[in-house]
């Protein structure tokens, strides 16, 4: 009784904690955002097949792929795995890119009639013995041979290994199959292409393709290697149309050559788009973009403004709907999906009416670019929102003899908006510390408070526009 | 364990008891005989200005004259910019009795602070009260009495038949034409502006020359016609088409026919981009004072930041252009029968404890409508003082005279007080009641939306009308808005009703456990 009597009881307590508050909330708009990296990511290229396979018991002396891994070069193995990938076939030799569920493997030059090599079509189920090797990195079965083996066929799905480039976990993962999403494509060789035929420009039609792409202000080179997807496949046609700039997603194996060097099989253009496309697009029109959070303005009601900022350029995106755990996630630095639309409010273009999604993995946080020679002049409208800096500005007197004034006349109190006017070359320009940016009590908001006129002043902040630049200042350090 | 367990029911008692914090219940006001000067009383003033520094100068003054009159208060200013700031700033304080104790608000917004108990200060009484009423005998200021308040701004004071609040400040909204261009174009200003002729002007000045500069300004923006507040827009044309809104009760209208052939029409000039709102494209005003808007639709307290003389600009003086403006009143569908909003600020003071600081909160409350603060605060902008005692009064007959005559005396910010002064009869405002802000909220966000729509290239049809009252209706909860209890206390959630039930049940149980030991103890004695 007692027991049942403490059972209600804790129910008890539960309803009224759960019935609290349900009535006098004030009303919110912002539709819930999850973080979430995985609904996108998880999509697979192919469709599995992992779970209608039937398992087979090992031979006796077939290794797993723990076990290969464990096995010393030079050593002779046997595996049994599915090819995924062949090169082209050449002089009774072929090339196999081969996974199984618990990991990869690269099976070079192995002995393979042309008649066999017809059947090496993906998925099949193989048994393959030879030494394991080592080249400039690629661990690899060399001087092998094969056996096709009956049994369901097993597609791998590509996995995002996009956040671990870089990271020596990466290695983890050599040859298996692979994704890398959202990337940007950046320039290679002298002339600043977007790819070249051979890693020097020295090929021509038909040759390996080679192209750089970034993420998170890192450039990574990738290969279209042309025994494994010619001229003529859709991937090499792909790569030969990117732009500098264009943001795609990549599917390949994880090939080693002297570091991570992916044989790609598949490039596609985003749904997300480069700066340069975004600052291409017009006005009112849908725009996606992955960036990264620089700062935010304070969350409230469902909403939230942030200052964001990839390698390529910057955005000011503008109360996107949030709820609060989401706006507590997005610190300095976090990788976000932002979906919107471009839009223009007195001279500052910005995304509104954007949903937003983090990711778990990525970070990249703006260097200042010193912006002090461009005030004044039209260039300086080409770094609108990114993180910027003022050297050696001079404080100017406000309102009379002030250093500074609450909100734009003076009209607030301590908590508003800072307004103060800074000088350079005979220029007086007026910049603002945006209280829901950076409220009382932030360096910058006291820093501010405590200027004199006259003081000569280095500042950092961004690059807000207002009729016209109207920095939203973060530092200010008096020299 | 029985203690333990006697300690845990009550425990489990009290904490169903408190979780229920929501609606603050408190002691009705009492208005004391005496007004106690011999203690000290601090009270909190929510405030709002224009981010208009004269405002603030006009606030810190009426505190320091009013500390000086009653040395026993101090009144501590807060200030916001923002009545959606102050409205989730007195809500969260709601539930922890740390409301201020004179707040500027809206009546929409006191429709939802009283839907706790007591938590608003009924002012019927207090009004009339013979010492401490307005104009009473024991007040030591020059109160206007309740006939010298406006009583159209005054009645919209009123939630359920009682008085919550005083007006504070009364606008409205004007559009200030460029009469300049409207000639250019070939057309004469009427006297009265009605929704056709903006449309048609506003169409005709979309025209271009072959390098897509716009032929009527020579320039790259033009946006002919600018609303600033689109809840107004359409509450100001359904209210002139004599359609359906909502109920006095809380019953929501507004998804009718004819709003729907309303969001049709302004689609159809949203997509030629003949129109915009200020949340799409930025504030009227400035696009004005660059020669790109020919109607711009704000409030008359607004008006110190429209045309070219205007005292305040908010665009670089180089993109300034010469035009003359001419404040009229909003685009009319019947001109014999103009209807506009009443709008502007009011004055509620919330309930406290102490009677005697509720009492120090009414003075000040009062104080805000002396000739004093009311024409000093109405200069700054396009206001209309709310009493009749300081619409009346010399200095204020002299301050209107002076039209023109220098910046203090814009002549645009004139003619917007005088706007609302000669068209007071012909001000309305919409039923308060708990829910009627997010109404109010949906009325301007289907305008945003079908303006964003046919930006965005989407079809603006029934069937995207049809979504968006279903939107509109999801995103601010209208269906959950109970018409005829709005204000009132609202039934027992279901959680409650399990709750209290659950409670009942355990109160027996634990009766019946005693009950069957005492039996046993005496079966065994």
């Amino acid at each position: 009784m007692k027991k049942t009597l403490a059972l209600i009881l804790a129910l008890c307590m539960v309803f009224a904690l759960a019935a609290c508050g349900t009535d006098n909330k004030p009303v919110t708009s912002g539709a819930n955002i999850t973080p979430s990296e995985t609904q996108k990511q998880d999509t697979p290229a192919t469709p599995s097949t992992s779970a209608d396979l039937t398992p087979t018991e090992p031979i006796a002396d077939v290794m797993t792929h723990d076990e290969y891994v464990a096995a010393p070069l030079d050593s002779d193995v046997k595996i049994e795995t599915y090819v995924q990938a062949t090169q082209s076939w050449w002089d009774g030799k072929i090339t196999i890119y081969a996974q199984s569920p618990d990991g990869a493997y690269f099976i070079y030059n192995a002995a393979c009639s042309e008649e066999d090599a017809a059947k090496l079509v993906p998925g099949t189920k193989i048994a393959v013995e030879g030494v394991k090797s080592e080249w400039s990195g690629e661990v690899e079965i060399v001087d092998g041979t094969f056996e096709i083996l009956d049994g369901e066929p097993y597609y791998a799905n590509p996995e995002d290994v996009t956040e671990l480039l870089g990271d020596p976990s990466l290695i983890d993962h050599q040859n298996e199959y692979v994704s890398f999403l959202t990337m940007t494509v950046e320039p290679i060789g002298d002339d600043g292409a977007a790819f070249l035929y051979n890693w020097d420009g020295s090929g021509q039609e038909g040759s390996d393709l080679y192209f750089n792409a970034s993420v998170n202000g890192v450039t990574y080179n990738f290969t279209v290697e042309s025994y494994l997807t010619g001229s003529g496949t859709d991937v090499y046609e792909a790569v030969k149309g990117l732009r500098v700039g264009d943001v795609i997603d990549m599917v390949g194996y994880l090939y080693w050559y002297n570091g991570a060097n992916p044989h790609i099989t598949s490039v596609t253009k985003s749904e997300y788009m480069s700066h340069a496309d975004y600052l291409l697009a017009e006005l009112d029109s849908p725009v996606s973009v992955i960036t990264y959070v620089q700062a935010t303005q304070s969350w409230w009601d469902g909403k939230l403004t942030i200052y964001a900022q990839s390698p390529d350029g910057a955005y000011f995106i503008y109360n996107a709907a949030c709820d609060e755990a989401t706006a507590k996630f997005l610190v300095p630095g976090t990788k976000i999906a932002v979906s919107g639309y471009k839009s223009e409010w007195s001279g500052e273009v910005e995304i509104v009416d954007a949903a937003i999604s983090p990711f778990s993995n990525g970070n990249y946080i703006a260097e200042p670019t010193d912006v002090t020679a461009l005030l004044g002049t039209e260039e300086l409208i080409a770094h609108q929102n990114e993180f910027v800096s003022f050297k050696g500005m001079k404080v100017e007197p406000v309102n009379g003899d002030k250093a500074f004034m609450y909100g734009w006349d003076g009209s607030g109190e301590d908590g508003s908006d800072l307004y103060f006017d800074v000088s350079v070359n005979g220029h007086t320009y007026t910049f603002t510390v945006e209280s829901y940016l950076c409220g009382p009590g932030t360096e910058v908001y006291e820093a501010v408070k405590n200027l004199k006129v006259g003081d000569t002043v280095d500042m950092e902040g961004f690059l807000y526009w207002y009729e016209g630049v109207n920095p939203h200042i973060t530092s200010v350090t008096v020299k | 364990m029985k203690k333990a367990l006697s300690l845990l029911i009550a425990l489990a008692v009290v904490l169903s008891l408190s979780a229920c914090h929501g609606n603050v219940s408190r002691e009705s006001f009492v208005p004391p005989e005496e007004f106690d000067s011999s203690r000290h009383f601090d009270l909190n003033f929510w405030a709002k200005n224009d981010t208009n520094k004269y405002q603030t100068a006009i606030y810190q003054k009426a505190i320091e004259d009013f500390e000086a009159l009653y040395p026993n208060i101090e009144v501590n200013l807060r200030l916001y910019t923002d009545y959606g700031r102050i409205y989730q700033d007195v809500i969260t304080n709601i539930a922890t009795n740390t409301t201020p104790n004179i707040c500027i608000t809206y009546p929409d917004h006191i429709a939802t602070y009283k839907t706790g108990s007591e938590v608003v200060v009924p002012l019927d009484e207090l009004m009339v009260n013979a010492k401490y009423g307005l104009g009473g005998s024991e007040v030591k200021f020059d109160a206007p009495t309740v006939s010298e308040i406006v009583p159209q701004f005054l009645s919209e004071c009123y939630i359920d038949g009682v008085c919550y609040a005083l007006p504070f400040m009364r606008s409205t909204e004007a559009c200030y034409v460029n009469k300049t261009l409207v000639e250019k174009l070939g057309y004469t200003l009427p006297d009265m502006l009605t929704w056709d002729f903006v449309w048609e002007v506003s169409e005709k000045a979309m025209e271009k020359d072959a390098d897509g500069v716009f032929k009527v300004n020579g320039q790259k923006v033009m946006i002919p016609f600018i609303y600033k507040s689109t809840d107004n827009m359409m509450i100001s044309m359904l209210r002139q088409k004599g359609a359906d809104y909502s109920t006095a009760a809380g019953e929501v209208l507004i998804f009718n026919d004819t709003t729907r052939s309303l969001l049709l029409e302004i689609a159809e000039h949203a997509g030629t981009r003949a129109f915009s709102t200020f949340k799409i494209s930025s504030y009227p005003g400035n696009f004005l004072n660059a020669g790109q808007c020919i109607f711009a639709v704000d409030s008359t307290a607004g008006a110190t930041w429209m045309g070219t003389d205007a005292p305040n600009i908010d665009i670089p003086k180089e993109n300034l252009v010469d035009f003359e403006t001419v404040v009229m009143e909003i685009p009319q569908y019947d001109v014999s029968h103009p209807q506009m909003m009443s709008q502007g600020p009011s004055a509620c003071i919330f309930n406290k404890d102490d009677p005697q600081e509720v009492l120090a909160s009414w003075l000040f409350l009062q104080y805000l409508i002396t000739n004093e603060v009311q024409i000093a605060y109405s200069e700054t902008e396009g206001y209309l003082p709310v009493t009749l005692k300081a619409q009346s009064d010399p200095s204020y007959v002299e301050y209107l005279s002076l039209r023109g005559s220098d910046t203090e005396h814009y002549y645009v910010k004139i003619d917007a007080a005088k706007l609302l002064q000669s068209h007071t009869a012909n001000t309305f405002t919409t039923p308060v009641f708990n829910g009627s802000a997010s109404l109010r909220d949906a009325a301007g966000q289907m305008i945003e939306e079908v303006t964003k729509g046919m930006r965005r290239g989407k079809t603006v049809d029934d069937q995207f009308i049809d979504e968006l009252y279903a939107d509109m209706t999801s995103l601010y909860r209208l269906d959950s808005i109970e018409a005829g209890q709005s204000t009132a206390l609202q039934p027992l959630p279901t959680e409650s009703k399990v709750l209290l039930g659950a409670l009942a049940a355990v109160w027996v149980g634990i009766g019946a456990v005693y009950l069957i030991r005492i039996i046993k103890k005496r079966e065994n004695s």
